[in-house]
C-alpha cells in the first residue's frame, strides 16, 4: 500500500522535470497506419469513441469534442468527472464533420475500424490517429491508451497511470477468490450477447484473476447465446448488462429451467451497468469494471432485480 | 391414392424431424431416452437433460412445426383467392408489414398497452401491407398481368422494411438491433409463443379448410364461381382475415420467415394438382416440414452458432423462387 | 396550358434552390450571404461548405439524375408502373459484393469499394442476362426475374453478414445508402455520369416508340429488341454506379418518374430530364433532411427516400382506387 501511495508521487516529479521539456518540443509517431507529425503538444483534442475519452481522463485532459451517441450519460461517470464538458460531434458511428472543423481541434482521435472512410477530411483538419477500439481487449486498450499519451506529450503520465492502473488490479486480484469463473453477458429483448475471453470485459475479468468460459473454441469477442448454451457453459457467476429493459435475462428468470444454472441456485447472478461494462473501454473503465466485479464477488452480494 | 401415400410421407417426415430436433445440435449430450422422457413426461422424470428438452427444445420443435403451418396456410390461402401461384405472405409484402408492426410495437413508438396488444399491432401491419399491395397491383381487374402483384408486393416489402430500419435507428443506433429485426429466429422461443400460436394455427387452418370448396370453384372462374354461388367478396374478405390471422401470429411468434408459404403449396400442387381440399391441409404439414428443417440446419450450418431460421428458409427459397419465375409465366 | 419546356424551367429552378438550401443547412445554418461568401472563397480548410456540403450535394444532384433517369428507362421497357431498377438484382449484387470485399479483406482501402460495387452490380445485371436468355422477351416476365435474382442475392448478404457479427458496422454502413463521409475524391468518382446521362436522354426517341406498344414499334422498324438490351444495359450501368458511390438507395427510381409524368406527361424528350431533375431533387432533399433532423447525428438518405417514398405510394393508391 505504501509503494502504492508513493507512485502518483515520484510520477509527478518525473512530470514537472519533463514537462518543461516535452511541451516545447513536435511529437512525432506512428500509429500503425500513418506516421503522424504534430507540431505542439495539442490543446484541442477531438476524440471519436469512449476508449479515447477514457485514456484523456486518466491523463486529465479536456477535449474540446467528443462522438458520444449524443447521449452523454454513456460515458463512464468517473470518466466525466475527470474532464467535464465536451461538445458532441454526434454519433460514434457517422461524427459530423462540420463539427469536428468547426471546433479548430489540433488533434483527432479516430476509431481504426469505424472511421476509416474520414481519414482523409480529418487529417486534412488536423494530425489523425487512427486507432482501434472497437474489439479491443484490455493489453490492446493499453497500447493505444500509451499513444494517445505520446500524442498529448503526456507519455510520461500516461505511463505513470498505466503502472498504477496495474497495480490497482493486481491488488484487487488479491482479494478475490481466485479461479471463480464469471461470464459476462449484454441483454437485450430478444438477444444476450456473452462477452466471451477476449472480449474487452472478458480481458479485464481474466487480468484479475477471474476464469471466463469461452464459448466455443474460435469464438468472435462476443457471440450470441440462447439458454440451452448458457446452460452448457454453466459459469459460477453471471453478471448481466441489461442494455433495454425488460430484457431476455428477465424472461429467462421466470423460466424454472433458470434454476437450473448453478450460479442462480447460489445466488451468483448480479447486475452491472452495461455501457460501463460493454461501450466504455480504457484505463478507467477496466477499474471500474474490476470494482465492480470486486463488490459482487467479495460482498457476496448477488441480486437479479426484475 | 397417391394424395394418401403423399399425405402420410410429409407427416412422416415431420415426425421425424421433430424428434431429431429434439436431441441433436446441442451443446450437451443429449440422449433418445431422455428426449423421450421430455417429451412425454415433461421432464418430471430424467433428470436435467429431459428437463431441458421438456422447457426448451419441446416448445422450440411444436412452434417450427406451428410457424411452419401458420405460412404454409397463408401461402395456400393468397395462392387461392388471387388464381397466381406466386402469391405468398413474403413475396406480398405482407411478412414485411407484420414485422414493421411488431417493430414499432417493440420499439415503443406504437404500443397498445392490453395483452394481446403485439399480435394487434402484426396483424395490422400485415393488413395495411396487403391492402397497399392488393390495391396498387390491381388484385382483383381481371386483365392483371400475373408478375403485376409480386412487383407491388416487392415495393411494398422493401417500403417496410426501410420503415423499420428508421424506426430502430431512431430508438437506438445499434447495428445489431437492426439486424435482429430483419430475420427470424427460433431460438430463443418458449412457452409463451406456443399459448400465442396454437389458437391462431387452429383458427386460421379451420377456417382455411372451410373455404377450401369456394377456392377450388374460383379458381374454376371467377363468373363460373359466381353462377354456382359464391360469394366473391364475402370469400375475399375471409381469406383476408385468416391470412392475416395467420401471418400475424407467426410474425408476432418468431419474426419473418419468407418462402415457407410460395414453396409449400407450389411443391404439393406438382404431385396433388389443384384441389383445394387436399392443398390447404398438406400446405399445413409441409410448411411445418420446412420450418422444422430450417431449424435443424440454422443449428447445424454453424454449430453451436445459430443463425436465423429466417435467413435459411431464404437461402433454400430464393433458387426455388428463380425456378419458378421462370416456370410461372 | 402551361407548356412542359416551361414545367421542365421550373424544376430546374427548384433543383438549384434546393442544392442552395442544401448548402446552407447542416449542424449550423448559414445565411445565404455567407454561403455565396465561401463558395467564392474556395477556402481549403472550409469543412462546412467548401469540402463537405458542396461535394455532397454535387454528388447528390449526380446520383440523383442517375437514379431518376434509370427509373424512367426501366419503367419505358418494362412498360409497368411498379418497375425500378431496385428490383433487378443490380443493387442487391453490388450489395453482395461489397459485403464478400467488407468480410474477406478488412483491409481493403475504402476508395476501391465503389468499384467492388459497380463490378457486383454489373455482375447481378449479367446474372438477370444470362437467366433471360432463349426467352422472348416481355416486361413483367423480365421484372420478376429481377425479383427472383435480387432476393437470391439479398438472402445470400443476409447470410454473410449474420455469420461476421464483427464487421457488422461497416458492412450496414456500406450498404445503406448515405452520403456520410462522401467528399471530393467521391465527386471523381461520380464523373463518368456526365457522359452516361446524356446517353441515356438519347434513348427518348426509341422509348417513345416501345410506348405505342409492341406491334406498333415492329412495324415502324426499330430494332426493338437491340434498342431494350441497350437501354437496359444504360440504366443498369446508372444504377451501378449510383450504388458504387453511395450505396443502394430506393424508391427514387420507382417513385420520379411517376411524379414526372404527371408533371409533363408521357414524351419521353420531356420525361426523361423532368425524371432526373425529379430524382435530383429528391435525394437532394433527402440528404439535406438527413443532415439537420437529428444533427449532429445524421439519418442515412436511403432512410429518408424510403419516408418520402411512403406518402407517394398511398397517394397512388387513393388514385388507382379513384
Amino acid at each position: 500500500m505504501q509503494i502504492l501511495r508513493s507512485i502518483p508521487t515520484l510520477a509527478a516529479c518525473l512530470l514537472a522535470l519533463s514537462s518543461s521539456v516535452l511541451s516545447a518540443a513536435p511529437i512525432d509517431l506512428n500509429d500503425g497506419q500513418h506516421a503522424v507529425h504534430l507540431p505542439d503538444a495539442p490543446k484541442r483534442v477531438v476524440v471519436l469513441e469512449f476508449s479515447f475519452l477514457d485514456s484523456l481522463a486518466a491523463v486529465d485532459v479536456t477535449p474540446v469534442g467528443a462522438a458520444d451517441d449524443g447521449d452523454a450519460n454513456r460515458v463512464l461517470p468517473r470518466v466525466r468527472q475527470a474532464i467535464g464538458q465536451w461538445k458532441s460531434v454526434g454519433l460514434r458511428s457517422q461524427p459530423s464533420i462540420e463539427e469536428i472543423a468547426r471546433l479548430k481541434p489540433d488533434l483527432i482521435v479516430a476509431d481504426l475500424n469505424r472511421h476509416q472512410a474520414l481519414y482523409s477530411d480529418l487529417a486534412s483538419i488536423a494530425p489523425t490517429l487512427l486507432l482501434p477500439s472497437r474489439g479491443e481487449d484490455y493489453e490492446g486498450s493499453l497500447k493505444s491508451a500509451e499513444l494517445i499519451g505520446k500524442a498529448l506529450g503526456k507519455s510520461p503520465q500516461m505511463a505513470a497511470r498505466i503502472q498504477k492502473n496495474r497495480e490497482n488490479l493486481k491488488a484487487i486480484a488479491q482479494q478475490i477468490p481466485a479461479g471463480a469463473s464469471v461470464l459476462f453477458g449484454v441483454a437485450r429483448e430478444d438477444s444476450f450477447s456473452v462477452h466471451g475471453p477476449d472480449s474487452y470485459a472478458g480481458s479485464v475479468l481474466q487480468a484479475i484473476g477471474l476464469k471466463v468460459p469461452a464459448v466455443r473454441a474460435n469464438a468472435a469477442p462476443t457471440e450470441f447465446v440462447s439458454l440451452e448454451q448458457l446452460l452448457a457453459l454453466d459459469p459460477g457467476w453471471l453478471l448481466v448488462g441489461h442494455y433495454r429493459r425488460p430484457s431476455i435475462v428477465d424472461a429467462w428468470s421466470k423460466q424454472p429451467l433458470w434454476q437450473v444454472l448453478g450460479a442462480v441456485r447460489n445466488k451468483q447472478v448480479a447486475e452491472v451497468d452495461g455501457d460501463s461494462w460493454a461501450r466504455n473501454r480504457g484505463v478507467l473503465a477496466s477499474e471500474q469494471i474490476a470494482e465492480d466485479a470486486l463488490a459482487i464477488l467479495k460482498g457476496g452480494k448477488a441480486v437479479l432485480s426484475q | 391414392m397417391a394424395r394418401s401415400l403423399a399425405a402420410a410421407g410429409i407427416v412422416l417426415l415431420g415426425a421425424g424431424l421433430f424428434w431429431l430436433s429434439l436431441y441433436s445440435w446441442s451443446p450437451f449430450t443429449i440422449t433418445a431416452t431422455d428426449a423421450w422422457n421430455g417429451l412425454v413426461h415433461q421432464g418430471s422424470v430424467g433428470g436435467n437433460m429431459a428437463y431441458i428438452v421438456a422447457q426448451l427444445r419441446v416448445p422450440r420443435a411444436v412452434c417450427a412445426a406451428f410457424v411452419g403451418a401458420c405460412l404454409g396456410l397463408a401461402g395456400a390461402l393468397m395462392q387461392g383467392i388471387t388464381r397466381n401461384r406466386l402469391a405468398s405472405p413474403s413475396l406480398f409484402g405482407v411478412t414485411a408489414g407484420a414485422a414493421l408492426g411488431l417493430a414499432l410495437f417493440s420499439t415503443g413508438l406504437v404500443a397498445p398497452p392490453f395483452a394481446g396488444g403485439a399480435l394487434l399491432m402484426t396483424c395490422l401491419g400485415g393488413a395495411l401491407a396487403w391492402i397497399t399491395v392488393f390495391s396498387l397491383g390491381g388484385a382483383w381487374s381481371p386483365t392483371t398481368a400475373q408478375g403485376r402483384l409480386v412487383l407491388a408486393g416487392v415495393a411494398v416489402a422493401a417500403l417496410c422494411a426501410a420503415l423499420t430500419r428508421l424506426t430502430v435507428i431512431l430508438v437506438e443506433a445499434q447495428a445489431q438491433s437492426v439486424l435482429n429485426w430483419l430475420a427470424g429466429s427460433l431460438a430463443n422461443v418458449g412457452a409463451a409463443q406456443v399459448q400465442l400460436l396454437w389458437p391462431c394455427t387452429l383458427i386460421g387452418g379451420v377456417w382455411a379448410l372451410w373455404c377450401a370448396p369456394r377456392l377450388n370453384l374460383i379458381n374454376l372462374g371467377e363468373d363460373a364461381a359466381r353462377s354456382l354461388g359464391v360469394g366473391i367478396a364475402s370469400l375475399r374478405l375471409q381469406v383476408f382475415i385468416a391470412s392475416l390471422l395467420l401471418v400475424g401470429a407467426s410474425v408476432c411468434a418468431v419474426g419473418p420467415i419468407g418462402f415457407v408459404g410460395l414453396i409449400a403449396p407450389n411443391i404439393l400442387r406438382q404431385f396433388l394438382g389443384n384441389d383445394y381440399r387436399w392443398l390447404i391441409p398438406l400446405s399445413a404439414a409441409l410448411g411445418a416440414v420446412i420450418v422444422l428443417g430450417a431449424d435443424l440446419l440454422s443449428r447445424a450450418v454453424a454449430f453451436p452458432v445459430e443463425t436465423p431460421a429466417g435467413v435459411v428458409t431464404a437461402l433454400i427459397g430464393a433458387p426455388f423462387f428463380l425456378f419458378l419465375a421462370r416456370r410461372a409465366l | 396550358m402551361i407548356r412542359p419546356r416551361f414545367r421542365l424551367g421550373l424544376l430546374l429552378g427548384l433543383l438549384l434552390l434546393a442544392t442552395f438550401i442544401s448548402l446552407s443547412a447542416g449542424t449550423l445554418w448559414l445565411k445565404p450571404a455567407t454561403v455565396l461568401e465561401r463558395l467564392l472563397a474556395h477556402d481549403a480548410l472550409d469543412f462546412e461548405v467548401w469540402n463537405h456540403r458542396l461535394p455532397r450535394s454535387l454528388i447528390a444532384i449526380l446520383a440523383g439524375c442517375a437514379f431518376g433517369l434509370a427509373g424512367a428507362i426501366v419503367q419505358g421497357v418494362i412498360r409497368n408502373p411498379l418497375a425500378s431498377p431496385e428490383i433487378l438484382g443490380v443493387t442487391q449484387g453490388a450489395g453482395l459484393a461489397l459485403t464478400v470485399a467488407i468480410i474477406s479483406w478488412p483491409h481493403l482501402p475504402v476508395a476501391w469499394l465503389p468499384l467492388v460495387a459497380c463490378l457486383g452490380g454489373a455482375g447481378g445485371a449479367l446474372l438477370l442476362a444470362l437467366y433471360n436468355t432463349g426467352v422472348s422477351f416481355s416486361g413483367v416476365r423480365f421484372a420478376l426475374s429481377g425479383v427472383a435474382i435480387a432476393v437470391t442475392l439479398a438472402s445470400v448478404t443476409e447470410f454473410l453478414i449474420l455469420s461476421h457479427p464483427l464487421d457488422i458496422n461497416t458492412a450496414l454502413l456500406a450498404l445503406t445508402g448515405s452520403l456520410w463521409s462522401r467528399n471530393w475524391h467521391h465527386v471523381v468518382l461520380v464523373l463518368p455520369f456526365l457522359l452516361l446521362i446524356p446517353l441515356g436522354l438519347c434513348l427518348a426517341k426509341p422509348l417513345n416508340l416501345i410506348a405505342l406498344g409492341d406491334d406498333a414499334a415492329h412495324s415502324l422498324g426499330t430494332a426493338l429488341n437491340r434498342t431494350r438490351w441497350l437501354a437496359m444495359a444504360c440504366a443498369v450501368l446508372l444504377t451501378s454506379l449510383g450504388v458504387g458511390v453511395i450505396g443502394p438507395i430506393g424508391f427514387i427510381g420507382l417513385v420520379a418518374p411517376h411524379m414526372a409524368r404527371r408533371l409533363v406527361g408521357g414524351h419521353h424528350q420531356y420525361l426523361l430530364p423532368a425524371a432526373m431533375l425529379i430524382g435530383a431533387l429528391l435525394l437532394v432533399l433527402a440528404d439535406t433532411l438527413g443532415r439537420t433532423l437529428i444533427a449532429p447525428s445524421e439519418i442515412p438518405a436511403g432512410v429518408l427516400t424510403a419516408v418520402i417514398g411512403a406518402p407517394y405510394f398511398l397517394w397512388l393508391l387513393a388514385r388507382f382506387k379513384g
